[in-house]
């Protein structure tokens, strides 16, 4: 026991973190170039609808999807879950990222624009005595614009809304 | 003078605030909002000013009697600033331009934000701007009047190269009811730390009165402009953590 305070004493000394220093901003390496940028977008995306997918099948399962979201796009999902909690109502089946591309690339701070098709048509919303009563108006296919954001070295969505040309 | 603190003012592009945005979930729960892809063509039928009693609708009249004419789209029937579709005489009171309302100006507006000086990385700022409705009495080609600015837009210059055009001046999280760092019409999330100089420009649409109780719009949008906002955008990182830097001196933050 002593032995092994005076370990973390002396460990603490070399160490000389009572004055821990400031962190100093370095530049991001981000991505070597455009190309890999996109690719890791379009991963991150894949990976987080597959989260998602995967949620609506499973409520324990992993990863959550909402660890691929940051911000505004993490604040519009949970207000849908809440939103569909209060409704007592659930989403089946599976949402299908049928198309994604980049189309910006903000080098200096790692951010990542693209836009993706998404084809929800398989999937159902559910209230709770198992009835469809999935909106009638909600369309099967539909153009989303993304913003991803550079977080601890990997991206993230931040924001997702209807792209301009919402049409696939 | 003013019309060039106009031009000046309005030189960034002008972003459009979106709504409250559309992901996956929400698209699947039907809660995007998203325009129809049918368009709604506007045919160029003309409204006449009818002389006798005004019809009590708007439906638009078919001679032929035959009842299926197509659905015309009518425009909304224009009766004039005093609401009087039927021949009426009208005291000549000067058109008004934006120059001959020069002299009166409408009040720097105010710029704050919330927290106050400090945003959070990847997370909302939210900003507020005050410019309240102004009514300024003087003189225009010899008539008493009274000037009235109202703002109609809210220009937001986030000092990161985005703008933000909203017709509101903003809301505190308190007012609201909201949480801190919850998006508002006014906020902004930044993307990269640092401090950044924000500005307002605010639009007033500009009325006269003359004495009879009835305001006269002057066309165009007087443009004010307020700065000497900062905000510093920091990162915050949370990491949970098992042991103290005391007991664990490489963990993490230590």
């Amino acid at each position: 026991m002593i032995a092994a305070a005076l370990c973390a004493l002396l460990a603490l000394t070399i160490a000389g973190c009572t004055t821990p220093a400031p962190p100093v901003p370095t530049p991001t390496p981000a991505f070597a170039t455009e190309e890999e940028a996109f690719a890791a977008a379009e991963a991150t995306y894949r990976a987080y609808v597959d989260a998602l997918n995967a949620r609506h099948a499973d409520p324990a399962a992993s990863p959550a999807p909402t660890e691929f979201l940051v911000g505004k796009a993490l604040e519009s999902e949970l207000d849908t879950q809440r939103t569909l909690a209060e409704q007592n109502r659930s989403v089946v089946g599976s949402a299908i990222v049928t198309d994604f591309a980049g189309t910006e690339y903000g080098e200096e701070i790692g951010a990542v624009t693209a836009v993706a098709c998404l084809d929800v048509s398989e999937s159902r919303v559910l209230a709770a005595d198992g009835a469809d009563v999935t909106p009638a108006e909600r369309p099967g296919t539909l153009k989303l614009e993304i913003d991803f954001v550079l977080v601890d070295e990997g991206l993230a969505v931040s924001h997702s809304d209807v792209a301009e040309d919402q049409a696939c | 003078m003013l019309i060039a603190a106009v031009a000046l003012a309005l030189a960034p592009t002008i972003g459009v605030i979106t709504g409250q945005g559309c992901t996956v979930s929400q698209l699947q729960a039907g809660l995007c909002t998203y325009s129809t892809q049918e368009q709604v063509t506007i045919s160029g039928s003309e409204t006449l000013q009818g002389s006798g009693p005004q019809a009590s609708d708007d439906l638009p009249r078919s001679k032929s009697g035959n009842g299926r004419s197509p659905a015309e789209p009518t425009a909304p029937r224009d009766c004039g600033p005093l609401n009087r579709c039927e021949t009426y005489t009208v005291a000549t009171v000067p058109d008004l331009t934006l120059a001959d309302i020069a002299s009166f100006r409408p009040t720097t507006p105010t710029l704050t934000g919330e927290p106050a000086g400090f945003g959070i990385l990847g997370m909302p700022t939210n900003l507020l701007a005050t410019a309240a409705e102004q009514h300024i009495p003087g003189t225009i080609l010899d008539w008493d009047v009274t000037v009235r600015f109202v703002s109609t837009a809210y220009i937001f210059d986030h000092g990161d190269g985005t703008t933000t055009r909203t017709t509101t001046g903003g809301t505190s999280w308190t007012t609201l009811g909201q949480a801190q760092f919850t998006p508002t019409a006014t906020s902004h999330t930044y993307r990269q730390r640092g401090t950044y100089r924000v500005s307002v420009t605010v639009e007033y649409q500009a009325s006269v009165d003359f004495g009879n109780g009835h305001w006269r719009p002057v066309p165009g949008v007087i443009t004010a402009h307020a700065t000497g906002y900062q905000v510093r955008v920091v990162e915050v990182r949370t990491a949970l953590v098992d042991r103290t830097c005391t007991q664990d001196p490489t963990g993490p933050g230590c």
